[in-house]
């Protein structure tokens, strides 16, 4: 072997192995056929060529411009989710959260029964703690108990600033909190009063922030190529799995990320999203890996099949996917039903906390459920795009069976997001989220 | 969508005969006049998505001197897809000179 042969040799490890052992010698072959005579090492020209094909080859996500769509959608979506742990993990001094939380929660007035509620979340960088106190119908007014609040801050030792629009200002030993006192939720008027306490996140840590969307970019760009190029290389039926997965898990992340945004707008009443709806994207999302690690790969070996109709793989692909969303909202509705029947309770009684989901279902088709019944209402419905022109260009091209399953799995994917938007429905979707 | 111009000049190498490696990279530099020298991670990549997408296969393989050469011919899909290119950039090359023939003639009026 020729010195510049074992450069070339070593300038190919960029390539990952098993491509080496496909196509190495080859390669080389042809850079040895084709560097100029009389060349003791390889132009910088190759150097660079090779290395950065060898990266591509690693890291990049599959030609075609919708690869590098979906690998972009991961880098945002996990450049999000590491923001949030940045957040958690540098704030996470519970004894300073801890006192405010009480010290706000001194606030109330003596009567009010209360509920609570600490996020620690993005709402500013630097800027006051955002206290909401939220009163439920009740005889006094809102300017009233603005006031009422506010004197029992004075009484606490605080330095207030006058009430604007039932918002005001509290200073003490260099903290500021900004109190705002809302109307509450008719919806619920067994409650006296809650209060969500939001706190920013220090500017000191901006830096920390920064660093942590970077690198979950960089993440989720690598983990999302190395995904869609693993879903190339299995069977329909794999594809499929990592495909539903893998875009409830960004759906359901990206949901979060706008509604996390929204509530970047103080000024209104705030809605508050939980950690459940994250969590379950982010497990959606590492069940979309998990899948795409394991699923085995299409026989590559196999002889050639004969070119298969896309059409009817199409309205089975379709169909697949509306029954399994439908499935998962029709089992939302089932359960609550059925609890509600075998209780005896009415439907207040089963959003009171006392009816407990997963004791009707166990905890790992609760979670498929949840995420999947979630994704569906939107998912569904935006599948008709596809699933409508099939039904129309495939009904003399798949038997009449295959046809009618596919029209029952449309219109499922009309009827049961509906269903959730009636107020019985409502009150199974919200019922299940627990 | 047009076809990048590497692209069309591997294919069109290929269109004649089976070629290895070095055969196109040659072969692209001669039907390019020299333009487009192709290098091996750059041509490999090409090859790849190309396989892939069905246009080319592999021929046959030769072991010489220890060294391995591998073979490519254009499949007839491949085929199909080169002359779609050459229809389009023939169509786009003949509205281009059915317009400067006109411009021309209003500019020198109807005397020749």
């Amino acid at each position: 072997m020729t010195g510049l042969e074992r450069d070339y040799r070593r300038l190919l490890l960029a390539y990952p192995r098993a491509y080496r052992r496909a196509r190495g010698d080859e390669i080389v072959t042809t850079l040895l056929e084709a560097v100029p005579p009389g060349r003791a090492r390889p132009p910088v020209g190759d150097v660079w060529d090779l290395v950065r094909g060898g990266l591509r080859q690693r890291f990049a996500p599959p030609h075609g411009r919708g690869y590098a769509l979906v690998a972009l959608l991961c880098a945002a979506a996990v450049a999000y989710l590491a923001l949030g742990a940045a957040i958690r993990l540098t704030t996470a001094s519970e004894n300073s959260k801890d006192s405010l939380f009480l010290a706000s929660a001194a606030l109330l007035p003596h009567d009010a029964p209360l509920v609570g509620d600490q996020e620690r979340m993005l709402t500013t960088f630097g800027g006051p703690t955002e206290v909401e106190l939220t009163f439920a119908t009740r005889s006094q007014s809102l300017d009233d108990l603005a006031v009422l609040v506010r004197d029992r801050a004075v009484a606490e030792g605080w330095a207030v600033d006058p009430i604007d629009a039932h918002r005001f200002t509290l200073e003490r030993d260099g903290r500021t909190l900004v109190v705002t006192v809302a109307g509450g939720v008719p919806a619920e008027p067994e409650l006296g009063a809650s209060f969500h306490t939001r706190y920013p996140w220090p500017a000191a840590l901006l830096p920390v922030g920064i660093v942590a969307v970077l690198l979950g970019a960089l993440a989720g760009w690598l983990a999302g190529a190395w995904t869609l190029r693993r879903f190339r290389s299995r069977t329909p039926a794999g594809q499929l799995l990592i495909a539903l997965t893998g875009a409830s898990g960004l759906l359901l992340v990206g949901a979060v990320a706008v509604s996390t945004a929204a509530e970047l707008d103080v000024s209104g009443p705030t809605l508050f999203t939980g950690t459940l709806p994250e969590g379950m994207g982010l497990a959606a999302l590492a069940l979309t890996l998990l899948l795409a690690a394991v699923l085995p790969p299409a026989d590559a070996a196999a002889p050639p099949r004969p070119p298969t109709d896309l059409v009817r793989v199409g309205v089975r692909a379709v169909t697949a996917a509306h029954l399994a969303f439908g499935a998962a909202i029709a089992t939302v509705l089932v359960s609550f039903t059925v609890r509600m029947v075998a209780t005896g309770a009415d439907r207040v009684a089963m959003l009171s906390g006392a009816h407990d989901p997963k004791d009707v279902l166990p905890l790992p088709l609760y979670a498929a459920v949840m995420v999947f019944s979630y994704a569906g209402v939107v998912l569904s419905p935006l599948l008709l795009f596809v699933s409508m022109p099939l039904l129309g260009i495939g009904r003399r091209r798949v038997s009449p069976l295959a046809w009618r399953v596919l029209l029952a799995a449309a219109i499922s994917a009309v009827v049961l997001p509906a269903l959730l938007l009636t107020p019985y429905g409502g009150d199974a979707a919200l019922w299940f989220r627990d | 969508m047009a076809m990048q111009e590497p692209t069309f000049f591997i294919l069109t190498a290929l269109a004649e005969q089976p070629l290895h490696g070095y055969g196109v990279i040659q072969a692209v530099n001669d039907l390019s006049g020299g333009r487009i020298t192709l290098r091996a991670g750059t041509l490999y990549a090409a090859l790849d998505r190309l396989t892939e997408e069905g246009l080319l296969v592999v021929d046959r393989e030769e072991a010489v001197d220890g060294r391995l050469r591998r073979y490519y011919r254009l499949t007839d899909d491949g085929g199909a897809a080169l002359s779609a290119e050459v229809d389009r950039l023939r169509a786009n090359a003949a509205l281009a000179a059915a317009r400067l023939r006109r411009t021309t003639r209003l500019a020198f009026g109807a005397a020749s």
